[in-house]
């Protein structure tokens, strides 16, 4: 479901495209250059509101949230914990 | 300053002096104190005059005694008293006015004249005798200047809404667009405009009967540091300097003001006008939003300086209503909005009587100011040990107030800052950030657009354009000379500059660009420059004691004005038509798709971020401009 929804976001909101094929869900955003480092303040804000968490700075790194795979698996391991 | 139109060449009297009548009418803003065309053999010359200099003898063209020479000029020439006294035994001056200097200097250096002037200045001068005329622009691009080819012969003017008035149909050109995309200017002699170019600074060009053309170079930036200077000498040099470009740009007949950004330059320049014993009236902006705000330090300088203070403050209402008309006199697309409070706040100068106002522009291209020249020294050491975890970090100082700071990873830094790390020879090495986050906005450019921009090689192009011989020079002279010849002519004296203030008939004056200081600055050991990370090194010592230390000490702030904030607000809900699906069809210029995606992105509030902001303005600005300028198909 967050997943989806993350998607639809990225999709809409960094890449202004309404294809799902321009992001597979492996895609690193900084090599593909979709989101840059200021960009990913923006998704860690989406991140808290969607999914009701609330991301400590030393969790802002690339191996949580460098693409959709990544921010799903780390948002699952922090709604178990 | 005014505005300059004609035609070059043979042409027809029943319609090319209605014509040039029509392209001159298109630069009253410029010149509202008097107009005149003049037809002469082989040539039609127009002028809309800014009356500063001379008031009463001092209209164009100017003629030589037999009348083979004849000058249209936009500009000043400040040293012409000096040129006067040299010339006056021999040249029987009939007016009190610079143009007629550009006569006689013409009349015994011939072309070469131009090295003798210190000013800003736009010049179309036609010789009879020689059956050729020159179109000759001042040294940095202060004064515009454009020109294109109609069959054998050329139309020239100050604007190009004067060229479209004179009946030339306006395409966008690509190259100029792809371009503009990464620099923020189009490589001149290029524009925006196919078919049109522009007199490059520090270039004339000759144009021969018959509609023969050559260009030529008289001058450019030269960076020639002589390490062993000592800097004493240098700050004593430096202030004589500064000094009496100061006090021949208070040259007028008309009381001169002085604008005051509460930074370093602006406050120097008012150093020297305090000292020189000037009337002190200055103006500045402020913002209701203190992110973009400077007042307090304004009128710090105010009070410290006892100078007759005016502030305008510069509403996002404003900013709304006035967009179009800023594209309008900016004539091209906006990545930001900053150009129009800027038109506010010369529309304040001129409604307070003033025509004239000194600014600091320029001071941080020659003496190294900019954040970018900075970031371009911090990427070059990271360069020698890419792996460093330490030497990117280096990179949160010069930047403590971006956001991404708080992210707790220097991969982060690396993805913002290592793009062609190290690639440290390439000739824009030094704007590879800066373009590759303008360049964002390629992607809302139409596919085919995108596809022919993207394709473009802006190094291959800029090498070309700037000569290669500045790929020998240090990253740092490097990243400045490129700013120098791109940015600062381009967008800083253009659409912040001239197109602001003479929207309002005032004319900007710059001591800072005066060539003698450029010079100086360019025998410069770099050190004196940037000093380890300390912009503007020697202009900071030669201030100190003489301004107050919370400006001295305080960090530069880049000047800015709200974007999607001040375009999206109430008082300008007409203005998104713009960007309708008609109207982005009509045009053919932007994709539909994501412009849709970005008005959704705004409308929500969630477009915040710098990008977004860039985004939005361009995409805004870009259909404004192809409404107001291309002939669409």
């Amino acid at each position: 479901m967050l997943k989806d929804t993350l998607r639809q976001y990225i999709l809409e909101n960094f890449l202004f495209s309404d294809n799902p094929s321009d992001l597979a869900d492996d895609d690193s955003f900084m090599e593909k250059e979709i989101i840059d480092s200021t960009g990913i303040l923006e998704v860690i804000e989406f991140l808290e509101e969607e999914a009701g968490i609330t991301i400590e700075d030393e969790e802002m790194v690339p191996e949580n949230l460098d693409s959709v795979n990544r921010i799903v698996r780390f948002v699952e391991r922090k709604q178990q914990g | 300053m005014c505005g300059i139109a004609g035609i070059i060449g043979e042409y027809d009297p029943n319609v090319d002096s209605g014509r040039v009548r029509a392209m001159i009418g298109q630069l009253q803003h410029r010149g509202p104190d008097h107009f005149r065309v003049c037809e002469r053999e082989s040539a039609v010359l127009g002028h809309a005059r800014l009356s500063i200099i001379d008031l009463e003898t001092g209209d164009q063209p100017v003629f030589s005694r037999d009348g083979a020479i004849a000058v249209v000029f936009n500009g000043e020439i400040y040293n012409y008293l000096e040129l006067r006294r040299e010339l006056l035994p021999d040249y029987p001056f009939y007016t009190e006015s610079d143009t007629e200097v550009i006569v006689a200097l013409y009349e015994r250096y011939g072309i070469d004249f131009v090295e003798h002037l210190n000013g800003q200045f736009a010049i179309c001068l036609h010789d009879r005798r020689q059956q050729r005329s020159y179109l000759i622009r001042d040294r940095v691009g202060i004064a515009p200047l454009y020109y294109c080819r109609e069959s054998n012969r050329v139309l020239f003017a100050s604007e190009v809404k004067a060229l479209k008035a004179g009946g030339v149909a306006l395409q966008m050109d690509v190259e100029g667009l792809g371009d503009y995309v990464h620099l923020w200017a189009p490589l001149s002699p290029g524009t925006l405009y196919r078919g049109i170019s522009e007199v490059p600074p520090g270039c004339w060009v000759e144009v021969k009967q018959g509609g023969e053309m050559r260009s030529e170079r008289y001058w450019n930036y030269a960076y020639r540091p002589e390490n062993d200077a000592d800097l004493e000498e240098r700050i004593e040099e430096l202030d004589a300097l500064l000094q009496d470009a100061v006090r021949i740009r208070l040259r007028a007949d008309v009381p001169v003001a002085a604008y005051l950004s509460g930074g370093l330059d602006s406050s120097i320049i008012l150093s020297y006008l305090l000292r020189i014993g000037a009337d002190l009236e200055t103006f500045s902006l402020s913002f209701a939003d203190a992110a973009f705000d400077e007042s307090a330090f304004q009128r710090e300088v105010a009070a410290h300086f006892s100078t007759r203070h005016n502030e305008v403050l510069a509403r996002n209402e404003q900013i709304a209503s006035g967009f179009t008309g800023t594209v309008w006199h900016a004539e091209s697309p906006l990545f930001r909005t900053s150009p129009a409070p800027m038109k506010l706040l010369s529309g304040q100068v001129h409604g307070s009587g003033y025509k004239v106002v000194l600014t600091g522009e320029g001071a941080d291209e020659v003496f190294g100011g900019y954040d970018l020249f900075k970031e371009a020294r911090i990427r070059e050491f990271w360069s020698r040990s890419p792996q460093s975890r330490c030497r990117p970090a280096l990179l949160r100082r010069l930047y403590p107030y971006l956001d991404f700071n708080r992210l707790n990873s220097t991969a982060y830094l690396k993805n913002a800052f290592g793009h062609q790390l190290e690639q440290t020879g390439r000739l824009l090495y030094g704007h590879a950030i800066r373009m590759k986050t303008t360049s964002a906005v390629i992607d809302f450019l139409h596919p085919d657009l995108r596809e022919t921009i993207r394709g473009m090689d802006i190094e291959e192009r800029a090498v070309k354009r700037l000569g290669a011989e500045a790929l020998a020079l240090p990253v740092f002279n490097r990243a400045q000379y490129v700013e120098a010849r791109t940015l600062m002519p381009g967008y800083i004296l253009s659409s912040q500059g001239d197109r602001m203030l003479m929207a309002n008939s005032v004319e900007g004056r710059y001591p800072f660009l005066d060539h003698r200081v450029i010079e100086f600055a360019g025998r410069l050991p770099n050190r004196y420059k940037m000093h380890g990370l300390k912009e503007k090194f020697i202009l900071k010592k030669l201030a100190a004691g003489r301004l107050p230390r919370s400006v001295l000490d305080r960090p530069k702030q880049p000047y800015r004005a709200p974007d999607i904030d001040a375009l999206t607000c109430a008082a300008n809900s007409d203005l998104l038509d713009c960007l309708s699906p008609h109207a982005i069809r009509r045009h053919g210029v932007l994709d539909e798709g994501k412009i849709a995606l970005l008005l959704k992105k705004v409308r929500s509030g969630r477009a915040n971020s710098v990008k977004d902001n860039m985004m939005f303005t361009t995409a805004l600005s870009t259909q404004i401009w192809m409404d107001q300028f291309i002939t669409t198909h």
